[in-house]
């Protein structure tokens, strides 16, 4: 099974910024409550930062790490949490789609419901294009679903 | 430049380069059956962009959601085989109520004067075609305001 699972910094770093903001925040709600002032004090900055890092990472690989490992039969996604599998056979359609702000994933249809899932390609550092025309490919033989009649 | 270096050229343009000014394309299909046409190309958008809080009101406030679409065709073409492509995109645009479309046919090579002359006479408002040669980076499109508008968007030679 060929699995991508790259370390993507912009979102380690987005996380690191939202846990340095959140202890900063109590730090200073907690001083201030305290000692009637916003303390500045270079030891806790230090700590914030250290705590922060920890944080951040853990925060990351709980709401952004992406992980895709699949093979000619079907594929295992994980984005944070959520763990989603599915065999290539349960899809019929593959396309590029534009998710805002340069972001592209890669489509896919099913053919039972209406429901699409996305691969995030950028969260993969994978070249869309590419991995769209290889999954063009696999889900190739299955059929889409009978067309339903207009209303 | 090869048609497939040129398809990738014209679908990254569509989704993330200047052709957004005009519609949000959002989504590109390849080798894409409507009824018995292969397309190896379609993308399709709408007109109202999303953007941050304030370009979403003012998109919202402004401008007209219309549903809109991109078709390709690399295959080599009659004048008979436009006006059936033509009927196609016709068909597809009323079961899928698109406002307005373009048509967008890329070949290495010259186009015939026949073809040149069925595209001059393809005057619906709705469709814009363009006919390109990627070999000498000609542009002819039909008359209509779409069409003329589509010049600019698939000239993605470098």
């Amino acid at each position: 099974m060929k699995t991508i699972a790259p370390l993507h910094i912009g979102n380690l770093i987005k996380s690191f910024a939202i846990a340095l903001i959140i202890l900063s925040l109590a730090w200073s709600t907690i001083s201030f409550l305290i000692a009637g002032d916003i303390l500045i004090i270079p030891a806790v900055l230090l700590l914030n930062l250290v705590l922060a890092v920890g944080l951040g990472y853990l925060y990351y690989r709980w709401r952004y790490h992406s992980v895709l490992a699949y093979d000619r039969q079907g594929f295992q996604l994980q984005r944070g949490r959520k763990l989603t599998t599915g065999k290539w056979g349960d899809f019929y359609q593959v396309s590029l789609a534009h998710l805002g702000y340069g972001n592209l994933a890669v489509r896919l249809y099913k053919v039972e419901g209406d429901d699409t899932l996305d691969i995030p390609t950028a969260d993969l550092k994978m070249d869309a294009s590419a991995l769209r025309f290889e999954l063009m490919d696999l889900v190739k033989g299955t059929p889409p679903p009978p067309k339903k009649p207009k209303t | 430049m090869t048609i497939d270096e040129y398809l990738l050229r014209l679908e990254k343009n569509l989704l993330m380069g200047s052709a957004r000014w005009i519609a949000d394309f959002t989504e590109s299909f390849r080798h894409y059956k409507i009824e018995d046409t292969v397309w190896d190309m379609v993308v399709r958008g709408h007109m109202r962009g999303k953007g941050l809080f304030l370009s979403r009101i003012f998109a919202y406030l402004n401008l007209p959601d219309y549903q809109v679409a991109c078709f390709v065709a690399t295959r080599d073409l009659g004048d008979s085989d436009l006006r059936g492509l033509v009927k196609c995109i016709q068909g597809y645009m009323k079961d899928e109520e698109l406002d307005w479309c373009w048509l967008v046919l890329p070949k290495e090579g010259p186009f015939s004067s026949r073809l040149r002359a069925a595209l001059e006479k393809i005057d619906y408002r709705e469709l814009g075609i363009a006919l390109v040669d990627i070999s000498t980076r000609q542009i002819f499109t039909n008359p209509s305001y779409v069409g003329q508008r589509l010049r600019d968007q698939v000239k993605c030679f470098r």
